[in-house]
């Protein structure tokens, strides 16, 4: 069964065009209908929100004359995921056959690599990559650096910065599919759902796998393609377990879910079953936090950083966010003392759901997550003092 | 409870609400242009006339209930939520019951705005400036106390602080306490095409 | 089948252990400690001033139904002794006197001719 990142050993440099060709065929000649063989594949998104790509590309080609524009999403604006440049750096062609099959499909006019300005590796395998394909697919397309921010990875911000010059993430209508850039219905696709999309074209059917990031304390950090419904254990595992007994897992990224580690063990990696269970896998970052660093401090931490990456749209985003990142500094800092809690309750009531854009509200529910499992923690807080880091 | 204190209360209540309504269409337009100083945060404006707007309902629904238990008034519940369907004055009353369902529809949409998105709650949003002078010609011409030296004084203060507040927004620009943070994020998230 | 167990940490350049990227240590000064006391005292501020409203809007139904009976009265059907009713006949001209529903009957009353005034209403 094929997978993602089969084929030339990953401590090499990226597969050339030849060699891909040789060891997947040729890209098949598709068109429009392509999208219903995707849509029975069931391939849900990789860029975090895991809506169905099949859906997605019946949106977009049903607005479409011609006019279509498909943005590349390799921004990876997650600090901690690894995935979307081990893909570009590594396997450019699956990426850039997914993009010619969406352009075909969506009857695209352009099609735009949206790139993080700071990954140079996966800029230049990608640029590389690009001079090998055919005339025809080059002329469409154009590489446009995203700035290195949180917000800019988001697709409205893509749009924003490929259409207007400036990656402002939104929340306001019309949505991309309808009008996007130019006006013109915008498909924005996640580089490993498009990876996904070569190999369904060859072989009808997803692989089954999925791309995640094991990231903190573990030996082996880094990229793992797992099979679906592996465990969160089992994950850990193959990332070589952990350096020391965890005590937290955070899974999803700095929107994701905190989680007790033993709760985390058993939880099957997979959208649909963590879903169902009121989570979410996001971008597939699995943080794992070693007993040896205090929760309460990495969570003031990011709340520091998820205040300091405000778009300054709007007022409760960010005078909001810097208002709870100081609530909880104050406690990480100096212990938490008996109106600590009912503050970051209060605060964040103001914030939840009066921003321009989603970038808040996923502030407010990382940081409730937090409160909410490690209730303890943060109540018996004291100062102590920090390894710098 | 003696029918004319139902009577009294009615009226109160309606001079109460207009007040408040008043009071919220202003902080809500004091909002709009991110009015702040020195220990009056915005949030503190957007607050505040959150808050009145829930009282202005409470108060709104005193008036409107006190009005339909009164006896004397043969008003049923029907004319609270059916606009025109009163026999007693029926234009202005009628009024009255718009200018309640828009103030509902706009309570009821914030309270929603999660579900509804942020366009459509906008939208809804506008019926303010509908609903707060219909509010005020419901007054004038339903009322008993129309021309009685308390309410006129009421309605004339509200009058001038809403044409004031609207005055004040078309001629003065929003200031912008964001600007510095927004440009430095806009500085940073340019487009840089590389080919 | 085995993943590709190439230690990926160090192809990509990922650091090992540190969980919270790039901002930390010792961030507490003057500046948050204001902040939050400002925050504090605002959210304060607005709850005095919500219960205030919320009180004042209370004391005014009391005033001005205590003013609008001083100023109109009703009189129940029981008292002969009418007082007169200042007109409050508006421009739309529907009566006061003869009680409700009735908007056929423009009346100028200086004072209840029938004698029997009923409150409310008008």
């Amino acid at each position: 069964m094929t997978r993602l990142l089969d084929g030339r050993d990953l401590a090499l440099g990226p597969e050339g065009l030849a060699e891909h060709v040789q060891r997947l065929g040729p890209l098949p000649a598709a068109g429009r209908s392509f999208i219903d063989v995707l849509v029975r594949s069931g391939l849900s998104g990789r860029g975090g929100a895991a809506y169905p790509a099949g859906l997605k590309w019946q949106s977009v080609a049903a607005q479409s004359n011609g006019t279509a524009v498909v943005i590349v999403n390799g921004a990876e604006g997650e600090p901690r995921s690894l995935k979307d440049r081990l893909l570009m750096t590594k396997r450019p062609h699956l990426i850039l056959d997914g993009a010619s099959l969406a352009a075909r499909a969506v009857r695209a006019k352009h099609v735009v690599l949206y790139i993080g300005e700071e990954h140079h590796a996966a800029r230049e395998s990608m640029a590389r990559a690009l001079a090998e394909r055919k005339d025809e697919e080059r002329r469409l397309v154009r590489t446009v650096a995203a700035p290195a921010r949180y917000v800019a990875g988001a697709s409205s911000a893509a749009v924003h910065l490929v259409d207007d010059g400036i990656a402002t993430p939104t929340t306001a209508p019309p949505s991309a599919h309808e009008r996007g850039v130019d006006g013109a219905p915008t498909l924005v696709q996640n580089v490993e759902t498009l990876a996904q999309v070569a190999l369904i074209a060859r072989t009808g059917s997803s692989t089954g796998t999925l791309l995640v990031t094991v990231a903190g304390g573990v030996l082996r950090p880094g990229v793992l393609e797992i099979q679906a419904q592996t465990t969160v254990a089992a994950a850990v595992e193959l990332a070589g377990g952990a350096s020391e007994p965890p005590d937290a897992v955070l899974l999803g990224g700095y929107f994701g879910t905190w989680m007790k580690a033993a709760n985390a063990w058993g939880l099957p990696l997979d959208h649909d079953a963590l879903r169902a269970r009121g989570l979410s896998l996001g971008c597939g970052v699995i943080g794992v936090l070693p007993s040896s660093r205090c929760v309460v401090c990495e969570v003031a931490g990011i709340m520091r950083y998820l205040a300091s990456e405000s778009s300054a749209q709007c007022g409760p985003c960010f005078f909001g966010l810097r208002a709870l990142a100081d609530a909880c500094t104050a406690i990480a800092e100096r212990g938490a003392n008996s109106e600590d809690l009912q503050r970051l309750r209060r605060w964040s009531a103001e914030v939840s759901g009066r921003g321009a854009c989603h970038h808040p509200d996923g502030a407010v529910m990382f940081l409730q997550s937090a409160l909410t499992t490690f209730p303890d923690e943060f109540a018996g807080h004291r100062a102590h003092l920090r390894l710098s880091a | 409870m003696s029918d004319t204190l139902l009577w009294y209360t009615t009226r109160g209540a309606g001079a109460v609400s207009l007040v408040l309504l008043t009071a919220v269409i202003v902080l809500g337009i004091l909002s709009a242009l991110r009015v702040q100083a020195a220990g009056w945060p915005r949030f503190l404006t957007t607050g505040l006339h959150r808050n009145l707007a829930l009282m202005t309902l409470v108060f709104l629904a005193l008036h409107i209930v006190t009005a339909v238990v009164d006896p004397f008034t043969h008003l049923g519940w029907l004319t609270a939520v059916v606009p025109f369907s009163s026999s007693y004055r029926t234009f202005w009353l009628g009024l009255g019951t718009i200018a309640f369902e828009l103030l509902l529809a706009i309570v009821v949409t914030s309270l929603a705005r999660g579900y509804i998105g942020h366009a459509a709650w906008r939208l809804v949003h506008w019926f303010t400036y509908a609903s707060w002078p219909i509010a005020v010609i419901h007054g004038i011409g339903t009322g008993t106390d129309t021309w009685s030296a308390w309410l006129l004084a009421i309605t004339v203060i509200c009058v001038v602080a809403v044409v004031a507040a609207i005055g004040f927004r078309v001629t003065a620009g929003s200031r912008d306490p964001l600007k510095e943070p927004r440009t430095t994020f806009q500085a940073a998230a340019q487009r840089r095409e590389t080919r | 089948m085995k993943p590709n167990s190439t230690p990926l940490s160090k192809v990509s350049g990922c650091s090992q252990g540190r969980f919270s990227g790039r901002v930390n240590t010792g961030a507490m000064n003057g500046n948050t400690q204001d902040r939050i006391r400002a925050r504090d005292a605002a959210f304060r501020l607005l709850n005095r001033l919500t219960t205030g409203a919320a009180v004042g809007a209370l004391a005014g139904v009391g005033v001005f139904g205590a003013v609008s009976a001083s100023t109109i009265p009703g009189i129940t059907t029981t008292s002969q002794s009418a007082s007169t009713t200042t007109s409050t006949s508006t421009s739309t001209g529907t009566s006061t006197s003869t009680g409700l529903g009735s908007s056929s009957t423009p009346v100028n009353s200086a004072s209840s001719g029938s004698g029997v005034v009923v409150s409310g209403g008008t």
